[in-house]
């Protein structure tokens, strides 16, 4: 089952980072500056990546 | 979205996933014999062409393409990630190149005698390396409306693994596995990042012309961030 899990979903670093850009990003959607979310998706996404990067070999 | 960028992303994940399995296969058939170890890659198999054909015709009936637009977008984004992360941490030498020897010797070791364990470790490795090439084909096929083209990269791509396995009978280490990773988690998080936004209401600039111009940028941060953690191990080795 945890295979399946992991398979799916990931460990729960991925599950954090894209819920995170996902709720930053909803939220910047529904305000007036909503088009800013094509460039902060990716920018907060990728940060989240690269700190999922680093974490891996502490 | 044109039908290459779909066959390449499909292809070459599926290329990736079935390598490992492919690893794990070998060290069971030459614990329990070739035909046994077959039989249940068949059976793992079988059951993935079952889900394939399941799974599209669920999410082809009258589902409304927003909602399978933000599904299918934050699944690719769990996975296009993870993978990321994974080509990253491996290429920047934070953590050591997946090493399919290694990788082939501990299956081995886990297996000596026991045929019904070492026959469900061939059914469960199949079939969960297959599970993510069905999770892709499922998200880019039923989001195109390409799904055969899809399934028919994924299947293409078993039988060169299996034809590049059956010829050199051993692990397949040439494969570059990582860069491969790398490309493909690019373009996976792309497209997750596009049909998400999509479905939650952006209106990208440049429409479609937006997926290349964010595989460019995921690839391009990637290496970056490579160097930046390659630099830090360095400095942190040095300290």
């Amino acid at each position: 089952m945890r295979a399946l899990w992991k398979t799916l979903f990931g460990d729960r670093y991925t599950v954090a980072v894209v819920l995170l850009t996902l709720v930053l990003n909803y939220a910047l959607l529904r305000s007036p500056w909503a088009y800013v979310a094509a460039y902060t998706f990716p920018a907060i996404l990728m940060a989240g990546i690269v700190w999922m990067a680093w974490r891996q070999g502490e | 979205m044109s039908p290459w960028q779909i066959v390449t992303a499909t292809g070459l994940a599926a290329i990736v996933e079935w390598v490992e399995a492919f690893t794990i296969v070998l060290a069971v058939a030459l614990t329990i014999g070739w035909p046994r170890a077959l039989g249940a890659s068949i059976a793992a198999i079988l059951t993935l062409v079952a889900m394939t054909v399941a799974g599209g015709s669920l999410l082809l009936a009258g589902i409304d393409v927003l909602w399978l637009q933000a599904v299918v977008g934050i699944f690719l984004l769990f996975f296009g990630s993870r993978w990321l992360a994974k080509a990253i941490a491996r290429a920047s030498g934070r953590v050591p190149l997946h090493d399919e020897e290694k990788a082939f010797a501990k299956t081995q070791d886990r297996l000596r005698g026991d045929v019904s364990a070492a026959w469900l470790v061939a059914y469960k490795g199949v079939l969960l390396e297959g599970l993510e090439v069905w999770l892709i084909v499922i998200a880019l096929g039923a989001q195109t409306h390409t799904m055969t083209l899809a399934a028919a990269a994924a299947a293409g791509a078993l039988v060169l693994v299996a034809l590049a396995g059956g010829i050199i009978h051993r692990p397949l280490r040439r494969v570059p596995e990582n860069s491969m990773k790398f490309f493909v988690g690019a373009m996976i998080t792309a497209f997750g990042s596009y049909w998400t936004l999509h479905a939650l209401g952006l209106a990208w600039p440049g429409e479609d012309a937006a997926i290349p111009v964010l595989v460019a940028f995921y690839l391009l941060t990637g290496m970056l961030a490579v160097l930046l953690l390659r630099a830090n191990k360095v400095r942190g080795v040095a300290a």
